[in-house]
């Protein structure tokens, strides 16, 4: 029981300004901790369903029957999905007017899906910043609370006739909790920060990749048409 | 009511945040386990040391009661030995009193006898030191005499010596002087003569040269006559050529009279492509001609310019004529 009341008694007998920092830290460690998890989640989430999706567009499926199933589920209107859909809504919207070329229509769907597949970036990259900004910030909060605790004990050694190290120890080591738990919130949130802007470029080039051949498909259909509109 | 104001997305979305914090918590609990773990067998900063307990006992009056005791039998022993002791003391120190008296007596006798002796052998030893010191005494000063005089004599030596070296001395430094002035004289003489000399060619070689300096600036200035002249046929020859080919592709308006005459201003490029024609006073003849003449001009496109580097200027104003 001894050593627990030691550490506690460490933190709470530091200065206000240490305990703030080290709250600070705290709290950023729970909010990168948050983020860490839910972005793994929604990331997986992503991959998966995207991992579903190509097989089911690829299996040879009617176009119009996988559109109508896809724009009949709300939720699934995110990734691959939400960027078929898009695409190929604007495609029908525009052949409806008769009057449009090939290259028109599919330079049309081409833009929606382009605008859908920002959106879905941003949504993907949405807080990762923050890991960022923990990762890199929190070591030097946490050392500015250890050198002003260092500061204060060492400017109560200045009145002491006899100094001993005993005097400053206790102090320093109250400081360093500081750093300790900048460290403590920094490690995980740069971890993460890197593991996630990873995934996130894979899904982007694998969305855009996917973008690309739907609108080498839709422009193929396209030209069919229209030849048999002139024929 | 809630239920259908939030859309199930959110409500996911809450809850994904929920089980996130959720998960976040348990992370720092698990984290905050391992540190007290870490930390449990930490030693107590400042650990007070037991303090050393001392019992006293004080065992002070048997002690003393013991010393007492064994102090009286020693007093009572060491009083009956002294008595014995001084009874020794005094038998001994009588029999002693009367060897001494005995010993007393023989050794006065024999010091007497012996003190004669020393007196006699003293006293002759006493007369032969006084004359011996006596004989060492003259001796010493007949040689102090005799050191003195040698001394004098060097001294006198050394004296006549010193007068004969300085006087030796200043009469080579005398030498010495006269040699060095009639030395300075004779180099001074050697340097003046040189100097006159070198002045005297110094003022021939500078006449030779400005005679030079003359011939060579009238040729420059006849080669410049001959440059400007060469300059100034290249010059027409240049501006007539221009002329001859302006004239050559001068597409003659049916307003234009005889008598034209109009200066031309172009601008050129080196190379000679032209860049620019315009038509400046004074000139006499109408739009039409102008537009034509400066139209000719373009149409020329380049100037010649080899051969003419020399006469090559960026603007050339020349005189255009037509004469019927």
């Amino acid at each position: 029981m001894n050593g627990e009341l030691q550490v506690w008694d460490l933190i709470m007998e530091a200065g206000l300004l240490v305990q703030g920092v080290m709250a600070l830290l705290l709290l950023a460690s729970i909010t990168s901790w948050m983020v860490i998890f839910q972005k793994r989640q929604i990331l997986a989430r992503a991959e998966s369903r995207a991992r579903k999706f190509e097989e089911n567009f690829w299996s040879g499926a009617d176009l119009t029957k996988l559109y109508d199933k896809v724009a009949g589920d709300r939720a699934g209107r995110e990734g691959l999905e939400g960027i078929f859909e898009s695409g190929f809504r604007e495609f029908s919207r525009l052949r409806e007017e008769k009057r449009l070329g090939a290259d028109a229509l599919t330079t049309g769907a081409q833009r929606a899906m382009r605008v859908t597949l920002t959106r879905e970036m941003d949504r993907l990259e949405h807080r990762l910043s923050f890991l960022a900004t923990v990762g890199s910030v929190s070591p030097y909060v946490g050392l500015f609370g250890t050198v002003w605790g260092i500061m204060n004990s060492f400017r109560g050694l200045a009145g002491a006739h006899q100094a001993t190290i005993a005097m400053v120890a206790p102090g320093i080591s109250e400081a360093l909790i500081a750093t300790a738990m900048g460290l403590f919130a920094a490690i995980p949130a740069v971890i993460a920060f890197n593991k996630f802007s990873n995934q996130v470029e894979r899904l982007e080039v694998r969305y855009d990749n996917f973008k690309e051949e739907f609108a080498n498909i839709l422009h193929r259909q396209a030209r069919r048409l229209e030849e048999r509109g002139a024929a | 009511m809630m239920n259908r104001l939030i859309s199930p997305e959110q409500k996911q979305a809450i809850k994904d945040q929920l089980r996130a914090l959720g998960l976040a918590l348990a992370v720092h609990a698990g984290f905050a386990v391992l540190f007290l773990a870490g930390t449990w067998s930490w030693q107590p900063f400042e650990q007070e040391t037991p303090p050393v307990r001392v019992t006293l006992v004080d065992m002070g009056p048997v002690v003393e009661q013991r010393r007492e005791e064994e102090a009286a039998e020693r007093r009572r022993e060491e009083r009956a030995e002294q008595e014995r002791q001084e009874e020794l003391e005094r038998q001994r120190e009588e029999a002693e009193r009367r060897r001494q008296e005995q010993l007393e007596q023989q050794r006065q006798e024999e010091e007497q006898r012996r003190q004669q002796e020393l007196e006699q052998q003293r006293q002759e030893e006493e007369r032969r030191r006084q004359e011996e010191v006596e004989r060492q005494r003259r001796e010493e000063e007949q040689r102090r005499a005799e050191e003195e005089r040698q001394r004098r004599e060097e001294e006198r030596r050394r004296v006549e010596e010193e007068r004969r070296r300085a006087e030796a001395e200043r009469e080579r430094e005398l030498e010495e002087l006269r040699r060095q002035r009639e030395e300075a004289q004779r180099r001074r003489e050697e340097e003046e003569r040189r100097l006159a000399e070198i002045a005297e060619r110094r003022a021939a070689e500078e006449a030779e040269r400005q005679a030079q300096e003359e011939a060579e600036r009238l040729r420059l200035a006849e080669e410049q006559a001959a440059e400007d002249a060469r300059r100034a046929t290249l010059r027409e020859e240049y501006e007539s050529t221009i002329r001859e080919l302006v004239r050559r592709n001068w597409n003659r308006p049916p307003t234009t009279r005889p008598g034209v005459s109009c200066d031309v201003r172009v601008v050129q490029i080196p190379g000679g492509e032209i860049i620019d024609a315009t038509i400046v006073s004074p000139c006499n003849a109408d739009d039409a001609t102008r537009r034509s003449i400066t139209a000719a001009v373009m149409r020329i496109g380049a100037f010649p310019y080899r051969g003419y580097e020399n006469v090559f200027a960026r603007e050339i104003v020349f005189t255009f004529r037509y004469d019927g």
